[in-house]
């Protein structure tokens, strides 16, 4: 998120969260890490 | 960080060509339009007329025009496009009054979402080869930046919103789709190439 406002991007939002490795191959990794899948939404003023 | 961009980016070619040619080969990341429906909201009818060749490779983590669709003449990019799923929908919502610029580094993948445009017939998409990093379009020329998982394939995330900020008109939009983590990966591992792809 701060990377994103950084570049100038205003409103700044997290609308959505999964898990879309949850039954792959490689859901054991990412579970490792925490892993979870985000939309984010912004705009440029 | 010590990673070798080159090298990473050979890598990523690697694993997303094949995943271009043999979608549903099995990788450690799901594939296909079953998928996008069934884990990331994806509404079936939306992806119901669109061929195989454009849904079958989809690997993307979010659903990035589940925050806003396009609207009709507008003029769309999309940031590691592959074979097209979000890039052939948003074509859809544009018109053909409008234009979805598909921007990817993967020659596979740049070739498939070419055939797609001729299967689709939706010729307001245009395949540019380019890097996230550069994104291949002027400053202020676009309406709306979306991308489904592949910033986090990016070794200077930075620079891909400095681009995306710099190519979006005034009052433009940024709709992503992305992988976070939430817990510290070791130093090591984030130098190593096969984690990145993996």
């Amino acid at each position: 998120m701060a990377t994103i406002e950084a570049a100038g991007f205003v409103d700044v939002q997290v609308a959505w969260r999964g898990r879309p490795f949850a039954g792959a191959a490689g859901q054991r990794k990412a579970d490792k890490f925490d892993t979870e899948g985000v939309n984010i939404r912004a705009h440029k003023a | 960080m010590s990673i070798d961009t080159a090298r990473l980016r050979e890598a990523i070619q690697a694993v997303y060509g094949e995943v271009a040619g043999d979608p549903k080969k099995g990788y450690h990341f799901h594939t296909g339009p079953t998928y996008a429906v069934d884990h990331l909201g994806y509404a079936a009818a939306d992806l119901g007329d669109l061929p195989d060749s454009v849904s079958g490779p989809f690997a993307g983590v979010g659903a990035p025009l589940s925050l806003g669709a396009p609207r009709l003449g507008e003029i769309v990019l999309d940031i590691g496009a592959g074979s097209g799923l979000d890039t052939f929908l948003a074509a859809k919502a544009v018109g053909a009054a409008g234009r979805v610029i598909a921007v990817d580094m993967t020659p596979a993948m740049l070739a498939r979402g070419r055939e797609n445009i001729a299967l689709t017939g939706l010729e307001q998409v245009e395949y540019r080869e380019g890097f996230a990093e550069a994104l291949p379009a002027p400053d202020e020329s676009v309406d709306l930046v979306i991308s489904n998982g592949v910033i986090n394939l990016s070794p200077d995330k930075a620079a891909v919103f400095r681009e995306a900020y710099r190519v979006l008109k005034p009052g433009g939009r940024l709709q992503i789709a992305d992988i976070v983590v939430h817990k510290e990966i070791p130093a090591a591992a984030r130098d190593d190439i096969a984690i990145w792809t993996a």
